[in-house]
């Protein structure tokens, strides 16, 4: 760690060796102003989840400071209780998650399993899919003897009608696994194809079985990457919310969420003194995890002498590819094709979840298409997406930049702050958004929901960008600087374009995110603002899933497209600056 | 004893063959490189040896071992093949230290038994102790530099007692003096171990340090094969010449001499004339490339009698010798002369070289042997 | 703060008084065409409600507009989001809600607490002869708040036939405490700003702690979905439910006949739930606001109420989509029908919490 840090303070007095005396340059204010705009958008917000904890009322309201929230809640055995039930599904959860995110980008990344790209596809659409439809469609196939599986596999055997039940431990750990796998795919992927491939073939030169390799060296080099997206899907599990609140709370399994959100809103009186201690219980704990994160990924960041980048020979697996294609389709077929098929079903009923050829109606999807506030929420919900995720990555490349190639003093510190919306669940933060921006001019508009956006997206965003920006050597810059390049302009021509895949990658992640994100936003989004994703929650939780399995397809639809436009417009830049 | 035989290989790329109906033999014990320019196919054809590659045609034997053939549909994955390898970038398991890299081999369930604790620690040390890496055995192998990475890996493809040592370009990663030294280190221990070695190159003075054979190619195929001696004196083409050393080109044009015997006559120099390959069927003013390898060419000043003869066009004083470029008729020779006493331009200087320094070439292809 | 409060009071009382005479028709008359200028010129209104937007807000939202070129904004939400966002809107003087429509006791309770505004005399509310449910003006009447009442709903037992037969079934509420019926019952959240609450409340006033705690024991979930429940019982996730018809539509009343569930009107009596409007304070467009809720009250929008199935009115004079459910507004009345103002800003929370015990004992609740 000492030389990292070393490197990193000589490669910035480099760079600041170009500086002209005395002026002010966009290069020494941009730190400091980046800091200021991070703090109001992260620190200012869970401040008030701060004060919050330690005041009489919701901050804003008369009120005084007192421990009394603190006192109640660490009292109270059902704190623990609840916190418990949280790790005993959160642990599960991600441990499965991650063990079918390894294997499905091990047999996709290195192995002969065929139709790869059809897979790597399939998984790729299934982290687009909305999470609350997708929960409501689990619930009409899983809900025991009446679901639609159910009923399928009672036809089946006998007795076959009482196999699933989606309301138990075991729906809440596989159903969330089942989310959590693409995305953790998202991240393990990449890092099996970085992977040097003459380190595996190494190993079977010296006697190394197929399997003892994937074993004792592929593993071993994957573990950093394992660890370190296995802690953020176990942080994401932690503060899963719809799921254990649909799921959970049928069976009386209650989680750290679910508490939370009843002390918030399920009381005659809103308790959010207890609320924001809750929160802020969880954030220590996944704000030390994310630190645990950090170091390893700081200790164990493994660079080798590349070699000439002979592709490695995909591991043959016999006729096992064709088990493994199963696998994994089987997997998209369950879990991502079934709840869809289910969904737009859905849409053309006249009641959800009776799915018969009586009930068809189109009058769902006309009433959807031909009303102006579900057109008002595509625009509100495009223009937001663009935006945040524009914002967004501009943002985000800053602080990675200052984080990983200045010696500013502040900048553990910035990197700090920009985790810290993840640290803490939306739902809370959506109240520490709310209490802070209301203050704003911009309370009401679009633009509030931006900022929030912006906000929780930092840390996902600022990951991406220094991960590739570590890899990449500093004489690139300090070439540029030597042969006359401004800061900015060394910023907009060496960095940008050599960022151009991971700038493309994380504007898709978070477009993706404000489309689909609900927490952080239900309550911003007041008037004047409409989000997909709140009509989807209001229609859907209060019992109208045929229209709320329109918008969802929308919202699907729209964030397809989204992804589709942006590969496309990147392939014409790029080929256009080939010319 | 022929230790390895390779018969017939041939992969393609993308339809196109990478490489193509190779064949050769290594001598049990001995060193054989496969040398040749990047792209040639010597890469290719040693990672099918190895068991990394897969061939489209052909078969290997290790031994009386089959170990790959395309038309009996065998292929021995690598770990089964008893061979050790160390690989262009090292590919030094980062999350191990030095001993876990090189002791890696003797883990596995090799042979069907696991070895005793004991018996590995010995036989690591040993290992680090022959290749001068005592007390490195507990550093992580991210912290090794080029030279170190490069000797755990030959122990690591050493220790296993393997049937085959296979290198990939070992020295491509180390500065000069290193690579040099590393040389003879390596020659060293393969005597020692006496393995049978298959080496990789594109370097021609690494593989005639190293090699008991050559085999040089060139787009997929084998262009000649021999002792590093007959490679160089006799290379069978203009592409083995131009490879294996610093070459001129001279253009000439065949003329007949008075008993009939061919001469190539050097164009704009009348006067100098190299004997040709009379069992080739030469026609009078066919034209002939003369190539002439540099550093057998010496400089001295005239003494009166004809031949290769011309003025000194610059000079460049390299320390321990002097290197002159010289114009003979309308070509331009390089030439070495003494470092002591230095020729001026201009100067008109005698060139000097033994007859297999030249060769001839028709020039449209290659002399028949 | 006291002092505020008392001058409140006053202008309702003022406002009753003008209400109930009725000399002051033709003055009333003119002042309301100044009312509804001044809400024409504010041109538009955000309305709260408890719930998801459906059909019926949203044609009121299109009828009111249509008729008065105000905008109506719908802003859906539960309580505690209505509450978290309006109250962090106030502290920072940025109120952008004008009206709430939630279950009385959630408006008798913001009464209680001083955060709404008189509405003036609203002449539907005033109009002669309407065959009222309950009267809208009954706490401004009493003095207590600003609350208008807007729409009436009962609670019913809404059964599934194959999990649960006609023979054996329950009849009335207190049926409910059969222990055969073990496993059946979804409820609604019985504490907290929920339509169970009002349940538990009546229930434990009605017949006491045991059969509270019975019921519960016999309690198999507990849902927040309460538009959801219907549709789990149709399709036979559930037996039984206790079905307000307060919150919403019942779809499942569109499911071809024969209906696999049936409605049972409890025999003793059905419990009615009111749901009520506030002119909220600091409302951006008050004027505006005032229009709507006499809009409210109108016959013709009281028939969109009615024509949701299920949808709750409180005039006698619409015409109900689906008369089984509608029998809030003829049948016999639950005994001692405690929806009263003291019931919804005080009692209320009280009765229900008495639920509260029991939900965790029996592992319902933490």
């Amino acid at each position: 760690m000492a030389t990292a840090e070393s490197s990193i303070g000589r490669r910035a007095e480099r760079v600041a060796g170009g500086r002209s005396r005395g002026s002010l340059r966009l290069e020494t204010l941009l730190p400091a102003g980046l800091t200021v705009l991070v703090a109001l958008l992260v620190l200012y917000p869970m401040g008030m989840v701060v004060l919050g904890s330690f005041w009489s009322a919701a901050p804003g309201q008369p009120g005084t400071l007192t421990l009394e929230n603190w006192r109640s809640v660490l009292g109270d055995s059902a704190t623990f209780e609840v916190l418990l039930t949280s790790l005993v599904i959160a642990v599960p959860r991600t441990l499965l998650a991650l063990a079918l995110a390894t294997i499905f980008a091990w047999c996709i990344a290195r192995t002969n399993t065929p139709f790869k790209r059809l897979l790597e596809g399939l998984l790729v659409f299934m982290f687009f899919l909305p999470e609350l439809p997708w929960v409501l469609a689990w619930m009409l196939l899983g809900a025991p003897n009446v679901g639609l599986l159910n009923q399928w596999l009672g036809a089946l055997v006998p007795g076959g009608e009482g196999l699933i039940d989606v309301y138990s431990y075991g729906g809440l750990i596989v159903l969330g696994a089942a989310r959590s796998a693409p995305v953790l795919f998202l991240f393990v992927h990449p890092a099996l194809l970085a992977m040097d491939a003459t380190l595996e073939e190494a190993a079977r030169m010296a006697g190394a079985s197929a399997w003892r390799t994937v074993w004792r060296i592929n593993f071993p080099l994957l573990l950093p990457a394992l660890l370190a997206s296995g802690i953020l899907s176990f942080v994401v599990a932690m503060e899963s919310f719809e799921i254990p609140q649909l799921l959970g709370t049928p069976a009386n399994i209650f989680v750290f969420t679910t508490r939370i959100y009843d002390l918030a809103y399920g009381g005659h009186v809103a308790n959010f003194g207890a609320a924001m201690v809750l929160a802020l219980i969880l954030l220590v704990l996944t704000g030390s995890l994310i630190v645990v994160q950090w170091r390893l990924l700081r200790g164990r960041a493994y660079t080798t002498v590349s070699g000439r980048g002979f592709k490695a020979q995909p591991l043959d697996l016999g006729a096992g590819r064709w088990i493994a294609f199963a696998v994994i389709l089987g997997f998209f077929i369950v879990f991502g094709a079934l709840p869809m098929v289910v969904l737009l079903l859905n849409s053309f009923m006249e009641l959800s979840g009776f799915i018969t050829w009586e009930m068809f109606t189109t009058q769902h999807w006309a009433n959807a298409l031909g009303r102006d506030d579900v057109l008002k929420s595509v625009r509100d919900t495009l223009v937001v997406g663009i935006a945040a995720a524009t914002l967004g990555v501009v943002v985000s490349l800053f602080i990675s930049y200052v984080v990983t190639r200045t010696a500013w003093r502040g900048r553990r510190v910035l990197d700090m702050m920009a985790w810290g919306p993840w640290a803490i669940p939306g739902l809370v933060m959506s109240l520490g958004f709310l209490w802070a921006f209301v203050w704003l001019p911009i309370y009401g508009t679009l633009w509030v929901v931006v900022l929030a956006l912006v906000a929780r997206g930092l840390p996902v965003a600022s990951r991406f960008f220094t991960g590739t920006m570590v890899q990449l050597s500093a004489e690139l810059e300090e070439s540029a600087r030597v042969h006359g390049g401004s800061w900015l302009r060394t910023f907009l021509r060496i960095w940008l374009p050599l960022l151009r895949p991971a700038v493309i990658g994380a504007w898709i992640l978070l477009f993706v995110i404000a489309v689909r994100v609900l927490d952080v936003v239900v309550l911003l989004a007041g008037p004047g603002v409409r989000m997909l994703s709140v009509d989807i929650f209001l229609w859907t939780v209060t019992g109208r899933q045929e229209a709320g399995s329109v918008l969802a397809l929308i919202q699907t639809a729209l964030v397809i497209v989204g992804y589709v436009a942006v590969r496309l417009i990147a392939r014409r830049t790029l080929q256009q600056s080939a010319h | 004893m022929t230790a390895i035989r390779v018969a017939g290989l041939r992969k393609l790329f993308g339809g196109a063959p990478a490489v193509d109906d190779v064949s050769f033999e290594v001598e049990s014990g001995s060193i054989l490189t496969l040398l040749g320019p990047s792209g040639c196919g010597k890469t290719t054809t040693l990672r099918m040896i190895a068991g990394l590659e897969r061939p489209d045609a052909g078969e290997v034997r290790v031994g009386d071992r089959v170990v790959t053939s395309a038309e009996q549909g065998i292929h021995l994955p690598p770990d089964k093949r008893r061979m050790g390898m160390v690989f262009q970038s090292y590919a030094i398991w980062p999350h191990m230290n030095v001993f876990e890299n090189i002791a890696f081999p003797l883990r596995g369930p090799l042979r069907g038994k696991r070895r005793p604790e004991v018996e590995i620690r010995d036989k690591v040390m040993t290992m680090l102790q022959s290749l001068g890496l005592e007390g490195l055995h507990d550093r992580p192998a991210p912290l090794l530099s080029g030279g170190q990475q490069q000797r755990v890996a030959l122990g690591r493809a050493l220790i296993g007692d393997p049937d085959v040592l296979l290198l990939d370009e070992p020295f491509s990663n180390l500065d000069a003096r290193r690579r040099d030294e590393m040389r003879f280190e390596l020659k060293e221990v393969q005597a020692r171990v006496g393995v049978t070695t298959i080496f990789i190159t594109h370097d021609q003075s690494e593989a005639m340090v190293l090699s008991d054979r050559v085999v040089v190619m060139n787009a997929g195929r084998i262009v000649q094969e021999g002792t590093p001696q007959a490679i160089y004196q006799q290379p069978s083409t203009r592409f083995v010449m131009e490879f294996l050393g610093q070459v001129d080109q001279l253009g000439a044009r065949v003329a007949m001499a008075a008993d009939g015997s061919p001469r190539a006559r050097l164009d704009g120099a009348g006067d100098v004339e190299v004997a040709l390959d009379a069992s080739h069927p030469w026609r009078p003013d066919d034209e002939v490339i003369l190539m002439l390898r540099s550093a057998s060419v010496r400089v001295r000043e005239p003494d009166g009698s004809h031949g290769w003869q011309g003025r000194v066009l610059s000079r460049i004083y390299l320390g321990e010798r002097t290197e002159y470029v010289v114009g003979v008729g309308a070509a331009r020779v390089r030439a070495f002369g003494s470092a002591i006493q230095l020729l001026d331009e201009g100067a008109l200087v005698q060139l000097e070289f033994p007859a297999e320094a030249i060769r001839a070439w028709p020039a449209a292809r290659p002399v028949g042997k | 703060m006291k002092r505020r409060e008392a001058l409140l009071g006053l202008t309702s009382l003022a406002a009753a008084t003008t209400a109930a005479g009725n000399g002051a028709g033709a003055q009333g008359k003119e002042s309301w065409d100044q009312v509804v200028a001044a809400a024409k010129k504010e041109g538009a209104l955000v309305w709260s409600f408890f719930g998801a937007p459906g059909a019926a807000t949203e044609r009121h939202a299109k009828e009111f507009e249509r008729l008065y070129g105000i905008k109506v904004e719908l802003a859906p939400g539960r309580t505690g989001d209505f509450e978290a966002r309006w109250n962090a809107e106030r502290a920072a003087g940025k109120a952008s809600i004008d009206i709430r429509s939630s279950g009385s006791p959630e408006n008798r309770r913001l009464a209680a607490r001083g955060l709404d505004q008189s509405f003036g005399t609203l002449p539907a509310a005033v109009e002669p002869s309407v065959p009222w449910i309950l009267d809208p003006l009954i706490d401004v009447k009493a003095g207590n708040g600003h609350t208008l009442m807007t729409s009436a709903g009962g609670y019913f037992i809404l059964v599934n036939n194959k999990l649960c037969p006609p023979a054996g079934g329950p009849r009335s509420y207190k049926d409910l405490e059969d222990p055969k019926f073990k496993g059946l019952i979804v409820l609604s959240e019985p504490i907290g700003p929920s339509p169970g609450s009002r349940w538990a409340a009546y229930a434990w006033k009605a017949y006491g702690d045991d059969h509270l705690r019975k019921v519960i024991d016999n309690v198999k979930a507990l849902t927040r979905a309460e538009i959801e429940a219907p549709k789990q019982i149709a399709r036979g996730e559930y037996g039984i439910f206790i079905h307000p018809t307060q919150v919403g539509a019942a779809d499942i009343w569109k499911l071809p006949k024969p209906h696999p569930f049936r409605l049972v009107v409890p025999e003793d009596g059905v419990m009615l739930l009111f749901g009520a409007t506030s002119l909220l304070k600091d409302a951006p467009h008050p004027n505006a606001a005032r229009v709507f809720m006499n809009y409210q009250l109108t016959k013709s929008a009281q028939q969109i109420n009615a024509d949701d199935p299920g949808g709750p009115y409180i005039r006698r004079d619409v015409t109900p989509k689906v008369p089984e459910l509608a029998h809030f507004a003829t049948a016999k009345p639950f005994p001692n029908n405690p929806d009263t103002y003291e019931f919804g800003s005080k009692l209320f929370f009280e009765w229900s919490a008495k639920a509260e015990p029991y939900l965790k004992a029996a592992g319902l609740k933490k």
